[in-house]
């Protein structure tokens, strides 16, 4: 062997084994995480299926028993998807990327599952509160605020992690996911204590000492909780979600982002605009009209963001979408990109006026809000556990059917579940401003389009349980092993892909 | 609640229009206060972004991903049924 080929070796040999280490460092609570995540996603969809079919047929499985009830259920639904779900893969999919990008191995592995402890108590608590009628009927903020102290030491705690893994990092440079997860670590505790501080108060005894001060009622409260809610979408699962297809989607078709510049400029253009536009969850309410204004210049600013990262994931992706074909994590992360191009595109034009007149309190709304959390987000989330575990357990998946069931089952069904609920959710508001038309009969309008989500909520959840089982069978052991550190491809991939060399 | 003497300027009711209880001045402390704490964060984070040179070289800053063990031009991810060699 040549002087240079030894050193082209060596080096790959060191690469190999400084990420194996990476990855081995951040094995138990990466897991950890995502089988939390994995639980939760579980229980939120059981509850969903509850709260889609009492929709439309209240009489539904234990009329009578009052902790089924749709008011309840739907409630325990979005805390356990929201907050379980959403939350887990978000810290799971972060503390891995953070260290990937870092590249340094893990420091205080125990310190996370610590907070994954205390998170998980937390969520329990919560949503068998709300079950019990405990809940709140503050959107978002469901849960009994008791659970408050959980949620905020589990995310102080990852946060904190979060900005001693960045100071311990050996790659000087910090990626554009890296901006993407520290502002997301860095905005959320603050959102999540601001909420609840103005919109539950605070009534303490600390050392003899006693802190209290009420709630903000009114207007106050109503404006702190849609821009708690919104900023939750947009300040975390967002950036959360678009930084990992930044990594993710360069990573697996092994071609740098398109334009690098435009990355940055969206991440940028993201931290300044979005906070400004929950208010237009409000618009048409009793807000100051300045307030609406503003919300609505913010939404539309937002198309900057979105343009950009639109922009560079599909050129990033041009001339190799032939990949979708192969790649799991691909397929997911591609969908989950779209989705919030779409999405994003929707709210922007959703906040408008005359567009809120009609849309606005409709099921249309609810459809808007699956296509990011699910549509956007959970498919990202996906694809990034295809990518994350095997590299974690050295084991390969069980079964490649399984991964394509779970992904046309869910692609279809929140398909299904967005078509339907917007064409049935038009309907209704051009319906609610017309007053001739008798309440009861929008009602019963409505009914054909909710048990359509019931049948999408059915195909989502069966993917649901396939990717459940997929996470359980990989940590439990089946599925081949894997050799060589990068553990999913190494040994069938030389140096450069050659897609033509593979075989379906 | 009672205020505490220092904050007694600040809460005596003036007029009706103007009053503000401890309560109302907590809670624009800590919506401006966040505000404040967190907009300056932002700041100090774009300077140093800058000052440190992360801004600079994008064609390089893109690359950062990859490495001479999984270079540019090395697909990462397939389905496990899927194989290069016909295995």
């Amino acid at each position: 062997m040549t002087e240079v080929g030894r050193n082209g070796t060596d080096d790959k040999a060191r690469y190999a084994l400084e990420r194996a280490r990476i990855d081995a460092s951040c094995r138990l609570p990466t897991l950890v995480w995502i089988c939390s995540g994995v639980i939760w996603l579980l229980i939120g969809s059981t509850l969903a299926l509850f709260a889609s079919i009492k929709l439309h047929s209240p009489e539904w499985l234990f009329p009578d028993v009052s902790w089924l009830t749709f008011g309840r259920v739907r409630a325990a639904h979005l805390s356990s998807v929201a907050l379980g779900w959403s939350f887990s893969m978000a810290i799971a999919v972060s503390i891995w990327q953070m260290c990937r990008l870092a590249r340094c191995e893990m420091i205080y592995p125990k310190m996370l599952i610590v907070a994954a402890v205390i998170w998980n108590i937390g969520m329990v608590v919560g949503v068998v509160g709300i079950l019990i009628g405990y809940g709140q009927s503050v959107e978002w903020l469901d849960m009994p605020p008791v659970v408050a102290p959980f949620l905020v030491t589990g995310l102080g705690i990852v946060a904190a992690w979060t900005v001693a893994t960045f100071r311990n990092r050996r790659e000087p440079h910090v990626y554009v996911t890296q901006w993407y997860l520290l502002g997301a670590m860095f905005w959320m505790p603050w959102l999540y204590v601001t909420a609840v501080l103005v919109i539950f108060g605070l009534d303490i005894t600390l050392l003899g000492m006693n802190l209290r001060f009420s709630p903000a009622t009114g207007v106050v409260q109503a404006t702190t909780n849609w821009w708690f809610n919104h900023n939750v979408l947009g300040l975390w699962l967002t950036p959360v979600g678009v930084g990992t297809a930044y990594y993710l989607i360069p990573k697996v078709i092994g071609r740098p982002v398109y334009s690098y510049y435009l990355s940055v400029i969206g991440f940028w253009a993201l931290a300044l605009f979005y906070s400004w536009a929950g208010m237009h969850h409000l618009i048409g309410g009793p807000i100051p009209a300045w307030m609406a204004s503003a919300s609505i210049v913010g939404s539309m600013m937002m198309l900057i963001p979105v343009a950009a990262v639109a922009l560079n994931h599909h050129m990033t992706m041009r001339g190799h979408f032939h990949h979708l074909r192969y790649s799991p994590t691909l397929r997911f992360v591609v969908f989950g990109a779209i989705a919030y191009t779409a999405v994003s595109v929707q709210g922007a034009f959703e906040s408008l006026k005359s567009f809120s007149e009609i849309a606005h309190f409709t099921h249309y709304t609810v459809a808007h809000a699956h296509l990011g959390v699910y549509g956007f987000y959970a498919m990202i989330m996906f694809g990034a556990t295809y990518y994350i575990v095997p590299r974690l357990t050295g084991r390969e998946w069980a079964s490649g059917r399984m991964i394509r069931w779970h992904f046309w089952l869910t692609a279809i069904g929140i398909t299904l579940y967005f078509v339907s609920l917007s064409i049935g959710g038009w309907y209704q508001g051009l319906a609610l401003i017309d007053a001739n038309i008798p309440f009861i009969r929008i009602v019963r309008g409505t009914v054909p389009y909710l048990m359509s989500r019931s049948v999408a909520g059915i195909l989502m959840t069966i993917g649901h349980v396939i990717f459940a089982t997929l996470v359980v069978m990989n940590v439990c052991g089946f599925g081949r092993s894997r050799s060589g550190p990068t553990l999913f491809v190494e040994k069938r991939v030389t140096s450069v892909y050659e897609p033509a060399a593979l075989s379906v | 609640m009672s205020a505490p003497r220092f904050l007694g300027a600040l809460t005596r009711p003036r007029s009706k229009a103007l009053r503000m209880t401890i309560d109302d001045f907590i809670v624009y402390a800590v919506l401006f206060g966040s505000v404040v704490f967190f907009g300056g964060a932002a700041v100090l984070a774009l300077a140093w972004a800058v000052r440190d040179g992360q801004f600079q070289n994008f064609e390089r800053s893109s690359r950062t991903i990859f490495d001479p063990h999984e270079p540019v031009g090395q697909l990462t991810d397939r389905f496990p049924d899927i194989r290069r060699d016909g295995e």
